[in-house]
């Protein structure tokens, strides 16, 4: 009986104390954030010159902060069901691809002017939402929300909103009614060739 | 004109009233075709008329000035919001936009400076729309309007029964040529204050799309003040595997369609 007990209480310590290990939503944002700022700041000729190395260094920094097989299953939605494995890695890295073009290019332009206020998280179970508020050289203040879950004990983004219309919520409604007039093959060679680029909210 | 208004409210508000709210991403849009072909007649409007002069208005018009004509129309909003917060029971966002409305009439020189905001009484919207979501009210069916935009069943009623609120409503000649012009530099001048989304809405593959999903989850937005239910995107027939939330209320508007 005590054994049992102690053990319990063993257990129930550990799970507290791996908790308090991982860090807070907002802090493993901040930390990607921070990383690629500084990333820019220091390279930013090379980058303005050579694309390619700058979209791979986010591929490196930013892009593990997030949780691309699982973007790909939400903004597919029902589709998801019916691609083959092959389909949905193709269709994951494409649509990667074009947010890691399409925000790469708005952080480039904006990485200088840019202040992001950190708002208070909301945290629900194993998912959190993390608001910001950013402001441009305009002083126009935008709520940029990402929304997060725990993968492996650490926070990835599956999800940004933007003055709350989300990513998901648009390139699932667009996609697949693309989806619907053609194939998902078709889209996603569309998606390929860099057709929907920009189509990101809040993308320049 | 006012009794067909209100016959109009009544038979949208017996449409709406019943149904759920339904995710931004499947809204109940029967009259997509309509909705499309309307969609179309705005954008060539928009594209012709009012986009330019927004522009020429944008060019030639100082920020500061600018933001003191929406300042001065928001102004007037302010009884709608009032009103609105209280039919909420939202007693102390009602006594904050009561206390706007002072402010901004009176020290704000009839509205066009919002001095409100600098003592932390930020602009806050109700409307009638707001209103009936927060009781529960489904949007019903996506509407696209001819020169007003993106509506639902619930916020045209919303909008009809909003109009009563305006202080512009009660003007004696409400119809002559200084209250139609103010009426079209409102126009113009909310138009302007878009100008800077016209990149996003044209990169899009579909338009309409965006704007629809945009609209209904701004709206969504609005009734629950900025922090709407966290959205969990997963289907019931997903193969994570992960029980979801959404999955409850989406299985019962379906059963219900």
């Amino acid at each position: 009986m005590f054994k049992k007990l102690l053990s319990l209480f063993l257990t129930l310590g550990i799970t507290a104390g791996a908790h308090a290990a991982a860090t807070a939503p907002d802090q493993a944002l901040r930390g990607t954030t921070e990383q690629i700022q500084k990333l820019i700041k220091d390279n930013y000729k090379t980058y303005r010159a050579d694309l390619p190395t700058f979209y791979k260094a986010v591929d490196d920094v930013v892009v593990p902060r997030f949780d691309v097989p699982y973007i790909a299953q939400l903004v597919l939605a029902t589709n998801y069901k019916t691609a083959s494995p092959e389909q949905r890695t193709r269709f994951a890295e494409t649509f990667k691809n074009m947010l890691v073009r399409a925000y790469g290019n708005a952080m480039l332009d904006n990485y200088n002017s840019i202040q992001i206020e950190w708002l208070p998280v909301r945290v629900d179970g194993d998912k959190a939402l993390v608001n910001t508020s950013m402001s441009s050289g305009s002083g126009q203040k935008y709520a940029i929300g990402f929304r997060v879950r725990k993968v492996s004990d650490d926070w990835k983004v599956f999800d940004i909103a933007v003055e709350n219309v989300s990513l998901i919520t648009n390139f699932r409604t667009q996609l697949n009614a693309e989806i619907k007039k053609t194939s998902l093959d078709d889209v996603i060679k569309r998606m390929e060739s860099g057709e929907f680029a920009q189509a990101a909210p809040g993308a320049k | 004109m006012r009794r067909a208004g209100t016959l109009l409210a009544f038979v949208a508000f017996a449409a709406v009233s019943g149904c759920a709210h339904r995710p931004a991403d499947d809204p109940a849009d029967p009259l997509e075709p309509v909705n499309r072909a309307v969609f179309k007649f705005n954008e060539t409007a928009d594209k012709y008329a009012l986009r330019p002069v927004a522009k020429v208005y944008a060019d030639v018009t100082p920020a500061p000035a600018r933001r003191s004509v929406t300042n001065f129309f928001d102004n007037l909003q302010e009884p709608r919001n009032i009103v609105n917060a209280l039919l909420q029971a939202k007693f102390v966002q009602a006594s904050k936009n009561l206390g706007r409305l002072v402010l901004n009439t009176t020290a704000g020189l009839a509205g066009f400076i919002d001095v409100a905001s600098e003592v932390g009484l930020e602009k806050h919207e109700e409307g009638l729309g707001q209103t009936l979501g927060y009781w529960g009210v489904g949007e019903g069916w996506y509407l696209m309007l001819p020169l007003l935009g993106p509506s639902t069943n619930r916020d045209l009623v919303g909008f009809a029964g909003d109009s009563f609120l305006n202080p512009s409503f009660y003007l004696p000649g409400r119809y002559d040529v200084y209250a139609i012009s103010a009426n079209v530099v409102n126009l113009v001048d909310t138009r302007a204050n878009f100008l800077a989304a016209d990149g996003i809405l044209q990169q899009q593959f579909d338009r309409y799309l965006f704007v629809r999903t945009a609209y209904l989850q701004q709206r969504w937005s609005l009734i629950h003040d900025g922090n709407p239910p966290l959205e969990d995107f997963e289907l019931p027939d997903d193969e994570s595997g992960e029980t979801s939330q959404t999955d409850a209320p989406k299985a019962v508007t379906t059963a219900a369609k």
